[in-house]
This record gives structure tokens, C-alpha cells and sequence, in this order.
């Protein structure tokens, strides 16, 4: 691995010292400085990863978020610094990344692979009503399997949201839909996934 | 509460999400005004806040680990190398294409005159056979035309769903084609018509055609073989004209009028003047048959037979008699006895010919793709099949691996994810890449070989021929490129043209090594590059991604 890494490595220029701000490395890096690229990667690369593993699964995402970086590589010269900042173009590519992955391997409303990574339910410190500690006793593998019973638009918006915790314009933006449908979704969708987590919870009980 | 959720319309679905979220501006003063006032809103509306806040913790709680980000990053930046600038290559694919066609010049000998007109004598041959092959079929150009119009679309195909325009554009210039072709060659004369002769002169009103023929013919010294009964009637006047224009005017559309020595000859385009001629002759002839042409059959010339020509497709052609013109072979051998005579050409397109000792073949032999056997023995092939020197072969090898590049440029610059997921399959798996390249290129042999049998097949089988051709080449130059970045000179680091540039001159250089163990090093190299354009479906998918689930 090593070797091929190696071999693979030396497809790449030598690296120089880094500019400070998103603006300059992004001006930087799509003028082709590709140490500018890099440092711009570093810092939004666990970004990506958490959105892939949250849109497609903890199994597949950070395959998915390792294409997402390398597509940014290769189409950094189509990115605009006038109309954006780098992170939300960079998530974009990334959510495009996860979509087309999800319609290629048919995988849009199927079930993840569980990966055996159990953990620990820890309690969320709320109320105690029966709904919350649905949600306080889930683990990663409960939430990407409810989250995949969600439809993409309304998944990736509700984990943009959340997780990334964007504004309701920049999720619009992101996913080329209006604010009002994006309000919409997450309203809807934060019920769809409590429902469906609340019926696994049933189902283990059951079970 | 559920139930209530339901009922939301997305009107109202909006203006909780917005309350929820102290984005109050983004709802009506009216609306916000009317759900304020309602006791099941209000209640609706601490639900949604108290839901948005669980998710988030829910979130927060089943966030996935850090990955490693440093590895990530070095990994995609290994991935994909960057891009070259486009002055860079235009500049390179500008010296490829100019110094290809330098170095294919160079490697090319002049032919000689004589050598340029034994070719074109041979494929004058090749082309009057292939009319008369196309007129003997039933329909003629009418078919062919119909089978490239269908070749059209075949080939049209692909292009149309790469460039997302109809093929209809090009079935109708294929139909269009198929439609004034026949028109142009609905009426054709054969044989030797002289520039000069006596001048006919026929005024005749609704008089039968072949009467006027004949009187036509007879005015000229010939006499007249029909093989139509009947052509009508005709109303000619014509002054100190040759016969050719006479024919043109008497004779239908469909007929062919073919002229010897002795005899003018009319019959329908297509059909084997086998019937026996109605003939007139206006002096003493010796008896000459007709051309003979079949389809994938043999042909056979008889002793003491004269035949005009004989041409075959898918045949072989023994002539033991004379046959007064051209002898003419695609796909099948020709065999002349002892006391054979050829006064014409002899032309074989991937057959032999096999010459008895006494065989006589009075004008040029030009044999395509095959050898000739003089009594039993094979002739040696002339010069312009000779060893070319080191320098004809250096350049000729530099115009193949310049091309190479500019393929290469191409991925390079144009299609780089593509070429990042090639190169990652020929770095990462190679041993598999070579197995599954092997494996498909003789496949891909297999399959044209199979298409190309039938007629219907040889548009496939031309596809299937040019994909494995692009394939080839693209994964080569993928190849070239690893290799080029494999070499340990620091100048070629993170320079993709040079590396590619670097790895064909490496590639050159075996080529231009006579050995056997060269040459299994390159086939080595293309079945490994053919194999990764295979594996990732020409670089569409990764090594280690799985195929596209069957749709249910």
C-alpha cells in the first residue's frame, strides 16, 4: 500500500506554505495551486465525511466521501468564488457525490448493511416522555437506517440542518430547491425520522 | 397530535417550522396573528421546537468517528493529478499530430509507377467487380443502399446517445442515397465502346426497341445477343450519332448493353446472360459467353469455353478455358490450368492463385491479402512488401506512439476523472486488469469474427472493432502515464504531460527492441490498460465500487 501510495504521490507537485483565509485558498486553488487545495480539503474533509456517512450510511459513506474530495480536485476550476463560499460548493459536490451513488447502487430507500459498530445509548437529558428516549437511546446504525427511510432531498436537508447546522437559505442553495420547500421538508421530515426510529425501537422490544 | 401533524397544510407546516426557529418575519402577520390564537397551534408549536431540539442531540450523539483527515486529503490529492494547462496541451497535442504525420510520412516509401499502376489497375478490377457483384443482387444498389442506411443507424447510434441528437437525419441521408444511387446507375453500358466509329443514323417512330438496336448494331458491324424479348416500343431520331447514344436512348432504365468485339449484348442490369441469346451476328463470332458472377459460389470456365469475365464473392474461380477479361476474387482462390488463359486482369482480394505450369494471365496480377503459387510453388513477394530499414521502422513506430500521446492528451486534459479511476485500477490491480484485458480482447476478436460472418453482423461488429481500438489505445496511454510516474525524475513530479510523454517514449523504446520478449512486454501493457478500461467501464467507476444493483 505504501508503494502505491507512493507511486500515486508522485502524480503531485511538491508542497509550498499556506494562505490564511477560505477566500485566498479558494482563489488559490482554482488559479491550480494545489497546496491551496489541499489546505482547503483539511478543513472541510471531516465535514464531507460526516454528511456522506449521515446521507448514505456509516458502511458506505466515507467511500463516498473520499470520491467527494476527489471530485472536488478534478472540478475545482468550475468553482466560483463570486457566487459562494468553497465549504457549501464542497458540500454540494459531495451531497451530488451521495445522490448519484445512492440511484447507482439502487440503495434509495433499501437498508444498510449493519457493520456491527454497536454503541451504547447515552440519555439525552430532556424530559423523559416515551418519544424522547426513542431518540436518546439510538445509536449510529438506528439513525442511518431511519434516516434512509427518508426520501434524499428531505434526508440531506434535515443532516445539512442538524449536523452541519447551514441556514434554510443555504440548504436552498445547496439543494436547488426553494426556502419554503426546504422549511417544509425538515418540518415533515424530523417526523418521518422520529416515526421511523420510534418503530425500530417497537420492533427491537417486540423482537 | 399525530393526527394534527397530518392535517398541516404546507402552508402551515411552513409557519410552525419558522416560529419554531425565531424566523417569525418569514410568516404572514395574518397567519402568524391566526395560529398564535389557537390552543392546538400553540401546542403544535412547542411540539415542533422540543422535536427540532431531540433531533439535533439525536444527531449530536450518533455523530459518526473523526476520520483521518490528513489521510483522506493526501489519498484523493495521489488520486487525481493535476490539471495541465490548456497552452500546455494544445502546445503537445500540436507536436503529437504534426510529428505523427511527419514520422508516418517518413516511414512510407515512395511507390514506384509501376507499383502505383499495378495498384490502380487492380482496384479499377475490384471496383467493376463490386458493380457487377451489387447489380447481380436482387434489388442491386437498391439493397445496398438499404443495408448502409441500416449500417447508418447501427453506427448512428452510439454517436446519438453521446452527442443526444436523432439518427434520423442520418436514415434519411443513407435512404437519399439508396434512392439517386440506383437512379444513377439504372442504364450502364459494358465492354469496349471506341471513342470514334462509324456514325448511326436511326429515325424511327414507334418502331420495337430491339429492331432499332439490331439496326443500330448492324450499322456499326455488330450483331445483336438479346437477353429481353421484349423492350417495347421507341421513337428515336438520331443523326450521325455513335451506338453508345443510341443505347442510351432505346434502351430501359435496369438494362446493361455490353459490347465486344463482335456482338453488342443487351440484357436486364443484374441478370446472368445465361439464357440462350437470341442472337443475330452480322459475321462469323466466335462463341463468347457471358460474364460469370455468383455469390459464394465457385465458378468453373471449362476447357474450350470463352467467357467474357468472371467475377465471385465468397467463391473460388478455376479457369481451364479463356476468359477474355478481368478474373476477379474476394475471399476465394483462383485456379488457372495448364491451358488457361486470362487476356485480362487477374485480382484476388484474400485469396491465393495458384498458376499450372502453361497457365497465360496477359495482364496484371494483383493479389490483396494473399500469395501466388506458379506450379506448386510460392512466389516470393516483391519489394514493396520488403523489410523496411531501422529508420523507416523507427519512424513508423514514432508515428504509432505519438498518436499514443495525443490519445492520451485527450484523457489527460479532457476527461481527468476518468483517467484518475483508469490509472487508480492499473496501480492498484494491475495482475487483475491483465487478466480481465487478456481475456476481453480475445472476446472482442471472438465476437467480430462471429458478426462478421454475416452481413446483418458487420455493423456490430465494426462497433464492437472501434470500441476495442479506443479502449486499447485509452488504456495504454493510462498505462504510459503510470509508468511515466513511476520513473524516479523529479521533473516529471505533478506533471502529467511530461509523465505521459515520459511513459511513451519508455513504451517507444521497447517497440523499437526486435525481440519477443519486447513485444510480450507490450502486449502485457495494452492487455493490462484494455483490462482497466474494462473493470472501471472506460474510468465511470472505481476500482472496489460495486456494479449497479439489477433494477426490480
Amino acid at each position: 500500500m505504501v508503494v502505491l501510495s507512493g507511486i500515486l504521490s508522485r502524480m503531485l507537485p511538491s508542497r509550498s506554505a499556506e494562505p490564511v483565509s477560505d477566500e485566498a485558498l479558494a482563489v488559490a486553488a482554482t488559479g491550480g495551486d494545489r497546496d491551496a487545495l489541499g489546505e482547503l480539503l483539511r478543513r472541510y474533509a471531516a465535514d464531507i465525511h460526516r454528511l456522506c456517512v449521515h446521507v448514505i450510511g456509516p458502511t458506505e459513506g466515507p467511500d463516498a466521501a473520499q470520491l467527494a474530495l476527489e471530485r472536488i480536485i478534478s472540478r475545482i476550476d468550475r468553482f466560483d468564488p463570486a457566487r459562494g463560499n468553497f465549504r457549501s460548493w464542497a458540500l454540494t459536490v459531495a451531497r451530488n457525490t451521495c445522490r448519484d451513488r445512492l440511484r447507482r447502487r439502487g440503495l434509495e430507500r433499501a437498508a444498510f448493511v449493519r457493520d456491527g459498530d454497536e454503541r451504547a445509548a447515552e440519555a439525552s437529558g430532556g424530559s423523559p416522555s416515551p418519544e424522547r428516549l426513542a431518540l436518546a437511546r439510538i445509536d449510529v446504525e438506528d439513525m442511518a437506517e431511519a434516516l434512509a427511510e427518508l426520501p434524499e432531498g428531505m434526508r440531506t436537508a434535515i443532516v445539512l440542518f442538524h449536523v452541519h447546522e447551514e441556514s434554510y437559505e443555504t440548504i436552498a442553495k445547496m439543494l436547488d430547491v426553494p426556502k419554503g420547500t426546504v422549511m417544509t421538508w425538515l418540518f415533515r421530515g424530523r417526523r418521518k425520522l422520529r416515526a421511523a426510529l420510534e418503530a425500530r425501537e417497537t420492533s427491537e422490544v417486540v423482537g | 397530535m399525530t393526527h394534527a401533524f397530518d392535517e398541516l397544510t404546507d402552508e402551515q407546516a411552513f409557519a410552525i417550522e419558522a416560529l419554531a426557529h425565531g424566523e417569525d418575519d418569514l410568516v404572514p402577520e395574518a397567519l402568524r396573528a391566526e395560529l398564535e390564537a389557537r390552543d392546538d397551534f400553540r401546542a403544535l408549536l412547542e411540539h415542533a421546537k422540543a422535536l427540532s431540539i431531540d433531533v439535533g442531540l439525536a444527531f449530536r450523539q450518533t455523530a459518526p468517528p473523526e476520520p483521518d483527515v490528513e489521510a483522506m486529503v493526501q489519498s484523493a490529492l495521489a488520486a487525481v493529478p493535476p490539471a495541465p494547462s490548456r497552452r500546455m496541451l494544445w502546445l503537445a497535442g500540436a507536436v503529437g499530430v504534426v510529428g505523427s504525420a511527419g514520422l508516418g510520412l517518413l516511414s512510407m516509401r515512395m511507390p514506384t509507377r509501376s507499383e502505383l499502376l499495378h495498384v490502380g489497375s487492380g482496384l479499377v478490377a475490384l471496383l467493376g467487380a463490386l458493380d457487377r457483384l451489387v447489380s447481380f443482387l436482387p434489388g442491386g444498389y437498391t439493397l445496398l443502399a438499404a443495408a448502409l442506411a441500416v449500417g447508418v443507424m447501427l453506427l448512428a447510434w452510439p454517436a446519438r446517445v453521446a452527442a443526444r441528437r436523432r439518427s434520423l437525419a442520418a436514415l434519411f441521408l443513407a435512404f437519399t442515397f439508396g434512392t439517386v444511387v440506383p437512379g444513377a446507375h439504372a442504364q450502364s453500358l459494358e465492354g469496349t465502346w471506341p471513342a470514334t466509329e462509324r456514325a448511326v443514323t436511326v429515325h424511327v417512330d414507334g418502331a420495337p426497341c430491339l429492331d432499332v438496336l439490331r439496326a443500330g448494331a448492324a450499322s456499326v458491324g455488330l450483331g445483336l445477343v438479346a437477353g429481353a424479348q421484349d423492350l417495347g416500343t421507341c421513337t428515336v431520331h438520331l443523326d450521325a450519332g455513335s451506338l453508345a447514344a443510341l443505347v442510351g436512348e432505346v434502351l430501359p432504365e435496369g438494362y446493361v448493353a455490353e459490347r465486344t468485339e463482335a456482338l453488342l449484348m443487351v440484357r436486364r442490369a443484374g441478370a446472368l446472360a445465361t439464357a440462350p441469346p437470341t442472337a443475330v451476328p452480322a459475321s462469323p463470332a466466335p462463341a463468347v459467353l457471358p460474364e460469370r458472377t455468383t455469390w459464394g459460389e465457385d465458378v468453373l470456365v471449362a476447357a474450350g469455353e470463352r467467357v467474357r469475365a468472371v467475377t465471385t464473392a465468397g467463391g473460388d474461380a478455376t479457369v481451364l478455358g479463356e476468359v477474355l477479361a478481368n478474373v476477379v476474387t474476394m475471399g476465394g482462390d483462383v485456379h488457372v490450368g495448364s491451358h488457361g488463359v486470362v487476356r485480362g486482369d487477374l485480382v484476388t482480394m484474400g485469396g491465393d492463385v495458384h498458376l499450372a505450369r502453361g497457365a497465360q494471365v496477359e495482364g496484371r496480377m494483383v493479389t490483396m491479402g494473399g500469395s501466388v503459387h506458379r506450379d506448386g510453388v510460392v512466389e516470393a513477394e516483391d519489394d514493396a512488401d520488403a523489410e523496411p530499414t531501422l529508420a523507416e521502422r523507427a519512424a513508423g513506430v514514432g508515428a504509432k506512439h505519438l498518436l499514443l500521446f495525443v490519445f492520451g492528451l485527450v484523457l489527460v486534459g479532457g476527461m481527468r476523472e476518468r483517467h484518475a479511476a483508469l490509472a487508480s485500477a492499473v496501480v492498484k490491480e494491475p495482475v487483475r486488469a491483465g487478466l480481465y484485458g487478456g481475456l476481453s480482447l480475445a472476446a472482442a476478436l471472438i465476437a467480430i469474427a462471429v458478426l462478421a460472418i454475416t452481413i446483418v453482423g458487420l455493423p456490430a461488429a465494426v462497433l464492437v472493432g472501434l470500441g476495442a481500438m479506443v479502449g486499447l489505445y485509452a488504456g495504454t496511454a493510462v498505462v504510459a502515464s503510470v509508468l511515466g510516474a513511476v520513473l524516479p525524475i523529479k521533473a516529471l513530479q505533478g506533471r502529467p504531460i511530461a509523465q505521459l510523454a515520459a511513459g511513451v517514449a519508455m513504451l517507444f523504446g521497447v517497440a523499437m527492441l526486435p525481440t519477443m520478449l519486447a513485444n510480450l512486454a507490450l502486449l502485457a501493457v495494452a492487455a493490462v490498460g484494455f483490462g482497466a478500461v474494462v473493470m472501471t467501464r472506460f474510468g465511470r467507476r472505481r476500482i472496489g465500487e460495486p456494479a449497479p444493483e439489477p433494477v426490480d
